[in-house]
């Protein structure tokens, strides 16, 4: 019987797991199931957590932001200003006004001649002993309206006052052409556009002087300059036409209503380097001059060749300049052309930024007796305070074989001459060389 | 007297054949980026410096030809206004230039260029300081000052924040003249922006918080103040890079330097310049100024002089044997020596040459 309970019992416990098993095979499901709700919870509390921390530091760069936009803007503070008073631009139009600057050339002379003739202040050659105010010079620039530049310089001297020069100049004119109105220096050789404070040395080359006089051809006129295509691979060439009038020159003397001086001007410029350049001229001058049996005509024909070196970066401290021009001149009389020969050299070394040494020699016929010359040899050393002021020492040996000048009473000897010359110059203008 | 005269004679020939016989070679000194594949349609561009050539050609790309004036070893107020120079403005359809007072001589050659298109004012003349926030401007305006800038220290192109406001002003020109290409030269102009932020202060400060502000901290002189906010932890300096990490070295220290080419580099950079070697702006030293200048640098215990490579070298030689102070020359501009080709190199060299040579 017993046998029988424990058998039953036992049939009864080994069938007992037939329903638990099936009970147990489902847990392991809610088991992965649980896993996987347990993985899903999980990310999305790394989710929230990712994002809860992309959220601080987006708060945190909002905060920087707002920081910076705090830093960055400085508002003014606006507040109303009872002593504040207003003006009106009515009467207040100085901008308007021109460049405006003031020059003065000083110059002490020392000679071994004392002669009148030569030394007189204003003629062939300036006075050689004493202190001299070669002239003052006010200069006007402006632009007149946005076609037309307008340029005046009047100065004085001991001969009263001057107008040196005063135009206008349309510029960007069809066929690349600029046009100047008024009383004007026109392009002639290399030294003619200089006002005299601005020359390489203190006076003009005796060739010119004895051509043109110490002022060079100056009048009132129109001139046309035409920037011409690249010609025999230049770098630019120009050329320039003028019709004045003026009759204050050594070879153009006629004074006759309608007698006019034509000069013409082809430069041709290469640059050789990035230091250095060469510019070939071809001048002439064309006019009229008084003679005692009648007005003949005359005419000056002009070559010259520049070269100057200065060395990029350097220019402020070296440059050499170096300027030559030979000129012929024809001047007309009864039975024909007096024909004379001039010519000069000059160098001009920059030694650093406030020393120049230069030197000039020249040589020239005059104009209306080719066997009378002079030679002259300058050397001199200037001092550049600053742009704007300037002492020059010059020493000059003219050597003259001249006996009898129409134009001027004799005699003419040799000289040694010794000049102290003192530029300066208010306001905004600088002579522009290049 | 008769040889003299056949003499002259043959030297008056001479000079006319020669001004007819070519020079060869003289055009291989011309200052050009040139864009070879270039079509009718190429914009002629003329600027005054290299370094706004640079910068132009950023923006316009294939479209333009680039020519430059004064080269990038050249003192930039003394730049001799050679006929070349009319010539090459003659056919321009852009006038780059700073647009204050350095280029003095560049009136001149304009007036000779007889081209309408790029006089002032005129659809072809580009400004480029137009905009930006002048330095040192003048308080008294006489010679006893020496050869002053009457609208404010005109040397804008060393300060990298300037670069922005040049670049715009040359897209504004550009568009004005090729408005067909305004896209494109507008989304150069960003790309420069970008280039300029990121050269500043490094990819990471400007991806959080954008150029524009960064450089208005900057402006402001509040950025270093912003820089020491915390972020996650750590202060926003230790994200700092581009050229103002590789400054921060120099930054605050105290240097002379020749002339004030370098105010907007030292504005941006934090360098403070205490004297200069010219007594007064284009004035040449003279022995007493020298002499206090050797003074100075002693009693400030000074170690760096900024010299631009056009100046003369005597006056820094001798400060530099009497005091040990190190004279540093840089060139002021873009191909001022060879290898550097744009701004970024420049700013890139003044940088670690001043970081070598600062003690």
């Amino acid at each position: 019987m017993k046998l029988k309970i424990i058998l039953s019992f036992y049939i009864i416990i080994s069938c007992i797991p037939v329903i638990p098993q099936d009970t147990l095979k489902i847990l392991p499901e809610k088991e992965d199931s649980l896993q996987i709700r347990i993985e899903i919870l999980e990310s999305e509390l790394q989710k929230l957590q990712q994002e809860f921390k992309m959220q601080q530091e987006e708060d945190e760069i909002k905060k920087l932001m707002e920081e910076a936009e705090r830093l960055s803007v400085q508002p003014e503070e606006e507040k109303l200003d009872i002593s504040k008073r207003y003006y009106s631009g009515a009467r207040q139009q100085q901008g308007l006004n021109p460049n405006i600057s003031f020059g003065a050339d000083f110059f002490a002379g020392f000679s071994t001649s004392d002669s009148k003739s030569l030394n007189e202040q204003g003629d062939i050659q300036y006075g050689n002993n004493g202190f001299f105010l070669r002239e003052a010079e006010l200069s006007l620039i402006a632009p007149l309206d946005p076609f037309t530049r307008g340029k005046g310089f009047v100065s004085a001297s001991g001969e009263g006052l001057e107008v040196d020069e005063v135009y206008l100049e349309w510029l960007n004119l069809p066929l690349n052409m600029n046009l100047k109105a008024g009383i004007f220096r026109p392009e002639f050789g290399l030294l003619n556009r200089y006002h005299d404070h601005a020359l390489p040395q203190f006076d003009r080359p005796k060739a010119l002087v004895n051509l043109f006089g110490i002022n060079g051809i100056c009048g009132a006129g129109i001139a046309s300059n035409i920037m011409l295509p690249s010609f025999l691979l230049s770098n630019a060439t120009t050329f320039e036409l003028s019709a004045l009038m003026g009759s204050s020159n050594q070879i153009f003397t006629s004074e006759t209503y309608g007698e006019f001086i034509f000069t013409g001007q082809f430069v041709n410029y290469y640059d050789l380097s990035r230091s250095s350049y060469l510019e070939f001229r071809l001048s002439g001058a064309g006019g009229r001059n008084d003679q005692p049996e009648g007005i003949h005509n005359t005419y000056v024909t002009g070559a010259g060749i520049t070269f100057k070196w200065a060395p990029v970066g350097r220019e402020k401290y070296r440059t050499i300049d170096w300027k030559n021009e030979f000129l012929y001149s024809f001047q007309g009389y009864l039975d024909g052309y007096y024909k004379s020969m001039g010519f000069y050299s000059s160098i001009q070394n920059k030694l650093g930024a406030r020393f120049w040494l230069s030197g000039r020699v020249g040589y020239s016929e005059i104009p209306y007796d080719p066997s009378q010359y002079e030679w002259d040899f300058a050397v001199c050393l200037d001092f550049w305070e600053s742009e704007f002021v300037f002492t020059r020492f010059q020493y000059q040996y003219n050597y003259r074989e001249i006996e009898d000048r129409k134009d001027l009473a004799g005699p003419f000897p040799s000289d040694h001459s010794f000049i102290i010359q003192v530029v300066w110059a208010m306001g905004p203008h600088k002579h522009e060389a290049y | 007297m008769k040889k003299i005269k056949v003499v002259f004679k043959v030297i008056l020939a001479i000079i006319l054949l020669t001004s007819y016989i070519p020079i060869n070679g003289q055009h291989q000194y011309q200052h050009q980026y040139r864009y070879r594949g270039g079509n009718n349609s190429t914009l002629n561009i003329v600027c005054s410096f290299s370094d706004y050539a640079s910068i132009v050609r950023f923006i316009v790309g294939e479209h333009g030809n680039i020519q430059y004036i004064a080269h990038g070893e050249q003192d930039p107020h003394f730049v001799p206004p050679k006929p070349s120079y009319a010539m090459m403005l003659n056919t321009a359809d852009l006038w780059i230039t700073t647009g204050m007072d350095l280029e003095i001589w560049s009136t001149t050659i304009l007036d000779k260029a007889r081209n309408p298109k790029i006089m002032d004012g005129e659809i072809g003349f580009v400004s480029v300081s137009d905009g930006i926030n002048i330095l040192q401007k003048v308080e008294k305006a006489d010679r006893t000052e020496g050869d002053i800038h009457l609208m404010g220290n005109p040397h804008i192109n060393t300060g990298p924040l300037n670069w922005k406001i040049i670049a715009r002003n040359i897209t504004t020109g550009l568009i004005k003249v090729d408005p067909s290409n305004s896209a494109y030269y507008e989304s150069n102009l960003e790309k420069f922006y970008d280039k300029v932020n990121r050269a500043l202060f490094g990819d990471e400060l400007v991806d959080m918080f954008s150029g524009d502000m960064l450089c208005q901290l900057l402006e402001n002189k509040t950025l270093f103040t912003f820089l020491e906010r915390e972020y996650q932890g750590e202060k926003l300096i230790g994200k700092l890079d581009g050229w103002l990490k590789e400054a921060l070295p120099f930054r605050g220290k105290k240097v002379i330097a020749y002339h004030k080419n370098w105010a907007y580099f030292a504005e941006t950079f934090g360098l403070e310049i205490i004297g200069y070697i010219e007594p007064k702006p284009g004035i040449p030293p003279s022995a007493k100024h020298v002499q206090n200048m050797i003074q100075l640098i002693k009693d400030q215990q000074i170690k760096l002089m900024l010299v631009a490579s056009y100046f003369e070298k005597k006056s820094p030689q001798m400060i530099e044997d009497k005091t040990g102070i190190k004279a540093l020359y840089l060139p002021l501009f873009v191909e001022g020596i060879g290898e550097i080709r744009d701004n970024f190199q420049l700013v890139d060299y003044w940088i670690d040459q001043i970081n070598k040579n600062i003690q």
